[in-house]
């Protein structure tokens, strides 16, 4: 097996109330592996847990391991030698409800690439098109690149927010219920856009429907209600039926 | 009954509200009229310069007596002075509070800058006056009242308005902001001073008008570090120097012809035109960072800076 995301015994409190606890996971390059269960049991905080943005919040423990292959190599993201910047840079991040800066369409991308990277002006305006253009947004966005970001539709935005996560040329992409903001048919789009992108970038996408997780896994988590994870074998992803009745059992 | 004085109530409110929302600009529009209808007339060369040409005085500095030039020149350096000291000073406490500081040390620090908030201006000007005292008689036997000493006086006096502007900007900004950012591998410092500054800085900018806006004004600080009434343009630092509020003090409490009164009216029509002309050069300072930030460009068609 081809793995990319190892996490080993992983336990996250914040102020004393554990989230997860004892977690363990295994998860495969390419994908998309979609992570469900019900809301609050803790899925944006796994997700979190991987590029660490958990600690951005105030009062948080986390113990365990997870270690991530990052350019061909296993990076231990919590060992005492990784930079949690570098490490953030190699994972990107899409959130929940678009989080577009409020800057124009071309500086979402180009500020990040500056100050993360510290790239060249030229070097930031191929990136810029090319991600724009693997987020299926170019051909939107190239007459008003200068215009405010906020004034893009929702789908759009969250489209930039992904091409901005593309631009870094990330190893591990991590989605959270990317398209939860979004009506029906731009939601459709940024599943085809993901399911294409597997072949490229390892995805983690959480996601709290049911329908969209059938349509988008071919690796499944249930997250448990007590904090841990189960897989759903590739038979069950198959079968409508199956998964349902499994669904039932686990939610 | 009570219903029919609920409804009267209910249909009172508005007109009421608007009478108190609109007496604002009336007072406002009043006073500036008032201040016109009084100042505009004594309003000439003579007034800034008075007997001296005023090209000897703008190009080579000659010495002007009977005029508001160097008053105005006072309150210039006076005013650019103490924000130099107080919007870094400011900006970083702000930070510090909105940022790092937490628990009983953030409420210790909240608590001191009301304090320093509350302190009324003349107290400031007697510790201005009584640092330099001790000076005197510790450190540099040759300390005296001068124009540093206002300016570090009035930054003080000032700084508690700045402390809290960003403060509370910054933490009025959304938190995903910060969680972007630091998704997006930036570090720490990067976050604020490239996403979480640059996204504040209209609220900062109000700070620093409320700021210019008290240094140019005060009177009771200077009054006692080092403000004089006839001391020509201001040279050093450690010189004395004039200033307009206290030019205008001096002519309306001592007037002797209605001449000098009058004069007192134009130079507070000088002060409002040059605190406006303040306010007006940081706005445009803010909107400038801002366009650059949003849109990466020095200009509006300017080449793209990344």
């Amino acid at each position: 097996m081809n793995s990319a995301i190892l996490v080993e015994d992983l336990s996250v409190s914040f102020a004393g109330q554990e989230v997860l606890r004892g977690l363990n996971l295994e998860i495969q390059a390419g994908g998309p592996t979609v992570l469900v269960g019900r809301s609050g049991l803790g899925k944006t905080t796994l997700l979190r847990a991987v590029n660490r943005l958990n600690e951005c919040l105030p009062d948080c423990v986390t113990t365990g391991r997870v270690r991530l292959r990052l350019g061909g190599e296993w990076v231990e993201a919590y060992g005492p030698a990784t930079v949690v910047e570098d490490l953030r840079k190699r994972v990107g991040m899409v959130f929940q409800t678009p989080n577009v800066l409020p800057v124009s369409v071309e500086r979402n991308i180009a500020l990040p690439l500056r100050l993360a990277l510290g790239l060249s002006a030229a070097e930031i305006e191929a990136r810029q098109e090319q991600a724009l253009r693997e987020a299926r947004l170019w051909d939107e966005v190239k007459d008003r690149l200068a215009a405010p970001a906020q004034t893009l539709s929702g789908g759009q935005q969250q489209r930039l927010c992904l091409a901005r996560a593309l631009a870094f040329a990330p190893d591990i992409l991590l989605l959270d219920e990317p398209t939860s903001s979004l009506d029906y048919k731009a939601a459709r789009g940024i599943e085809d856009l993901l399911l294409e992108l597997a072949s490229r970038y390892t995805l983690l996408v959480v996601s709290h429907s049911l329908n969209q997780a059938r349509r988008l896994a071919r690796f499944m988590f249930v997250l448990r209600e007590d904090g841990q994870v189960e897989a759903v074998d590739k038979e069950a992803l198959g079968d409508k039926e199956r998964l349902l009745t499994l669904m039932d059992e686990l939610f | 009954m009570p219903r029919l004085l609920a409804r009267l109530v209910e249909r009172a409110l508005p007109p009421l509200a608007w009478a108190a929302a609109l007496s604002v600009p009336a007072a406002f529009f009043g006073l500036l009229a008032f201040l016109l209808w009084r100042g505009l007339p004594s309003l000439s060369l003579a007034l800034f310069f008075g007997d001296t040409p005023p090209l000897a005085a703008l190009l080579h500095g000659a010495p002007v007596f009977d005029g508001l030039w160097p008053a105005c020149l006072g309150t210039l350096y006076l005013v650019l002075l103490s924000c130099c000291l107080a919007i870094p000073l400011g900006i970083a406490s702000g930070i510090c509070l909105a940022r790092y500081a937490t628990g009983r040390a953030k409420a210790l620090l909240d608590f001191c800058v009301d304090l320093l908030a509350g302190i009324p201006s003349i107290l400031m000007g007697l510790f201005g006056f009584a640092l330099i005292l001790l000076l005197r008689k510790t450190l540099w036997p040759g300390a005296n009242t001068c124009l540093l000493l206002s300016a570090l006086c009035l930054a003080l006096l000032v700084l508690p308005y700045l402390i809290s502007s960003t403060r509370s900007c910054l933490e009025g900004l959304p938190p995903e902001l910060r969680l972007t950012g630091a998704s997006l591998g930036l570090s720490p410092w990067q976050i604020t001073a490239r996403i979480l500054l640059p996204a504040a800085s209209q609220g900062i900018l109000s700070g620093v008008i409320l700021a210019v806006g008290r240094a140019a004004e005060d009177t009771a600080v200077i009054l006692l570090t080092g403000v004089v009434a006839n001391a020509g343009a201001p040279g050093l630092l450690t010189d004395k120097y004039e200033a307009l509020p206290f030019h205008i003090y001096y002519l309306a409490a001592e007037y002797q012809t209605p001449q000098e009164l009058s004069q007192a009216f134009g130079a507070a029509l000088v002060l409002l035109c040059l605190t406006a002309a303040l306010f007006a050069a940081s706005r445009r300072l803010q909107a400038g960072l801002e366009r650059r930030w949003k849109s990466g460009r020095n200009n509006r068609n300017g080449s793209i800076r990344a």
